[in-house]
């Protein structure tokens, strides 16, 4: 997006073994992409809040490349970095929905939420809001729908109270209610809107600041030099997770560990080396149960993203998902099943 | 369906009802306090503990966009900074007709205290409140969260001189790296230079020149650059720190509001400015008010500044 408005991802040169590094001997190399049912795996993450240190290496290594541009532009605040990672990686473990809340909901299944995010990524592409916002969004809604049942036609009205709610927390201006209802074609009042939002808001407790996947993606770019082509890809790649029920439960850090590692394999830029290991604090085997599904949903997009899908063939994207569904997927499936030699 | 439809169903009762009986558990009201960013404070008893309290009370059935975000961003972000400098959020008690935000209550704040004492503090408590300031701005920095207005009014103080932030309406939490954000922000008089000039991508470092001014300001007795413009308070500043130039802050041409054909002044020494402070209160004072922001020294490392010797001695060995 930084770049001009031609820009898009280029296909890639030579396609390499992804290489085998060593691990980083501050990450306990557990295996940990769990399954939103998975009890195991959520002890796992609970061990995140009670040891940091385990899954938040120090980053001042003096091995570790791109510490000069953190030391000079004052918005990487670098005097803070790790307390605010730190602390960012608390967080997001406090302030996550139940992996398993549909079977609390009557009303509602897995379906209707794939189709109310189609939704929302529309209207939050139509009012021209931050990426931070949707994440944002997409947690209070699946928060709010850890807590609270509700019927069917009240999950439009959930859906634009929480992006109200997400617009006024990160952006500098929010929609006009007027604007919300406008696009729900009328079917709730004003009055309704600010009814539920009180709701909303003390369902969740008025705990707003839920760390999203952008500040982490970041910094795990510092891997590679802050490559834009992988980075870019990455952002369609974090978005599609918010698409699948499956991510729920899931922590920022490692949603954004598994966007990053999954763009890097669509576009054959090597292994995941104990640099990426150390500033997304991850490694390879606890990220691979997520490429997975992600790489699965990337097969059908029309099912699983649609609205996401067609928003990243933009221009202003690079044209993400054009790149992943003509060439990126298609070259890796073949190097994947079939012979190295059978390349197209 | 507990929260949205209790909500929605709560329309057609008698005004308020619920809410006020609840409220008169918690508290009575005492006397009006004023007015923060948002809304009416009042200080209020608590009718079972009698512990005295500040109630910050938002109407909301004036407000055509529902809740204001000041309100949302203040509860959410207080609710995370739990640290003795930084004025604690008890209880949020929500109506359709009203929010009311139950604070811990302090007698008074630095406006009035520099009032009383018409500016003539003594250096030893300049030190500790300057101290506490700081200790206050380093942990919601940490925190990745920016005050974006600290100003005497809004830095709370009692009797024993424990000194907190307050008035969290314009803070808001930042990501890494950090976006544009409002430049309308921070009270005029404490509106660090880059923003004056325009610059959206400010960070911590705007709370850094605030704390410089409030600190001038404890010192002499005075605000340091009491501007009535944009324009004027930008003046102010040249007057003392001399008007910056490209030598002196590279890129500052490239900021939106600067003018090629400022009026040009040389800087003055700080010391005829704040004769109460000794040599290393000046060289302090010197780097929170900093030109360049990213010169501008950190919270964090403020704390650790020879200025503050002492104090951290007396705190190592009584802890």
């Amino acid at each position: 997006m930084a770049r001009s408005s031609v820009q898009t991802i280029q296909r890639p040169n030579i396609p390499k073994e992804p290489s085998r590094e060593r691990h980083c001997p501050l990450i306990p190399a557990v295996p940990s992409f769990d399954t939103p049912n998975s009890e195991h795996n959520m002890e796992g993450l609970t061990h995140t809040v009670d040891d940091p240190h385990t899954y938040m290496p120090d980053m001042d290594l003096d091995v570790i490349p791109g510490e000069d541009e953190y030391d000079h532009d004052p918005t990487l605040v670098s005097e803070y970095q790790q307390s605010i990672f730190a602390y960012k990686r608390e967080m997001e473990i406090k302030l996550m929905p139940d992996p398993n809340y549909m079977s609390k909901q009557s009303d509602l299944t897995w379906r209707y939420r794939v189709l109310i995010i189609d939704w929302l990524v529309q209207a939050h592409d139509q009012f021209d809001l931050l990426q931070e916002t949707m994440h944002l969004c997409v947690n209070y809604l699946d928060r709010f729908l850890s807590k609270v049942i509700i019927p069917v036609n009240q999950l439009q009205l959930v859906a634009i109270v929480a992006l109200l709610l997400a617009s006024k927390y990160e952006e500098i201006q929010a929609p006009a209610i007027e604007a919300l209802v406008h696009i729900c074609n009328n079917v709730y009042t004003r009055t309704r809107v600010r009814e539920a939002e009180i709701g909303m808001l003390r369902a969740l407790n008025y705990d707003m600041g839920a760390p999203g996947p952008m500040s982490f993606l970041r910094r795990i770019s510092r891997a590679d030099n802050y490559d834009v082509d992988i980075r870019t890809l990455a952002k369609y790649l974090i978005d599609v997770t918010l698409c699948d029920h499956r991510f729920i439960g899931h922590p920022s850090s490692m949603i954004a560990a598994v966007g990053y590692h999954t763009s890097m394999r669509l576009l054959f830029r090597g292994g995941w080396t104990s640099e990426h290991e150390c500033y997304s604090g991850y490694t390879e085997l606890m990220l691979i149960g997520g490429v997975n599904v992600l790489l699965t949903m990337l097969e059908h997009p029309d099912q699983s993203h649609q609205a996401m899908f067609k928003k990243y063939q933009d221009e202003r994207h690079m044209k993400a998902s054009d790149y992943v569904q003509q060439l990126g997927l298609p070259l890796l499936q073949s190097l994947q099943y079939k012979p190295t030699s059978d390349t197209q | 369906m507990m929260h949205l439809c209790s909500a929605i169903g709560q329309q057609n009762l008698p005004e308020g009802r619920p809410a006020i009986e609840q409220e008169n558990i918690v508290s009575k009201k005492i006397e009006k306090l004023g007015e923060g960013t948002y809304g009416i404070v009042y200080k209020a008893q608590n009718r079972e503990t009698n512990d005295v309290v500040a109630l910050k009370r938002i109407r909301l059935d004036n407000e055509e966009e529902g809740v204001p975000c000041t309100a949302i961003r203040e509860i959410s972000l207080l609710k995370e900074l739990k640290q003795n400098n930084i004025v604690r959020l008890y209880d949020v008690l929500h109506t359709e007709k009203k929010l009311t935000l139950v604070f811990e209550f302090l007698d008074s704040d630095l406006k009035k205290f520099l009032d009383t004492y018409s500016g003539d503090i003594d250096v030893p408590t300049i030190k500790q409140l300057m101290y506490q300031l700081l200790k206050g701005i380093a942990y919601c920095h940490e925190h990745r969260v920016l005050h974006r207005d600290l100003k005497p009014q809004n830095l709370l103080i009692n009797k024993k001189g424990d000194l907190k932030l307050g008035d969290f309406g314009l803070a808001r939490a930042f990501g890494i790296p950090v976006r544009s954000y409002s430049h309308e922000v921070v009270t005029l008089w404490y509106r660090a230079p880059d923003v004056l000039m325009g610059s959206k991508q400010y960070s911590t470092s705007i709370d850094i020149w605030s704390a410089g001014c409030i600190f001038a300001e404890m010192a002499s007795g005075r605000p340091l650059f009491p501007g009535s413009s944009v324009k004027d308070q930008l003046l102010k500043i040249f007057k003392i720190l001399g008007t910056p130039t490209e030598e002196t802050w590279p890129g500052v041409s490239r900021l939106p509001d600067y003018k090629p054909d400022f009026p040009m002044y040389s800087p003055i020494p700080l010391e005829n400015l704040v004769p109460k402070l000794d040599a290393t209160g000046i060289d302090l004072l010197s780097r929170l008010i900093t030109y360049i922001p990213e010169k501008r020294i950190s919270a964090e490392a403020a704390i650790s500044h020879p200025y503050f010797d002492d104090i951290r001695r007396r705190e190592a060995s009584n802890p």
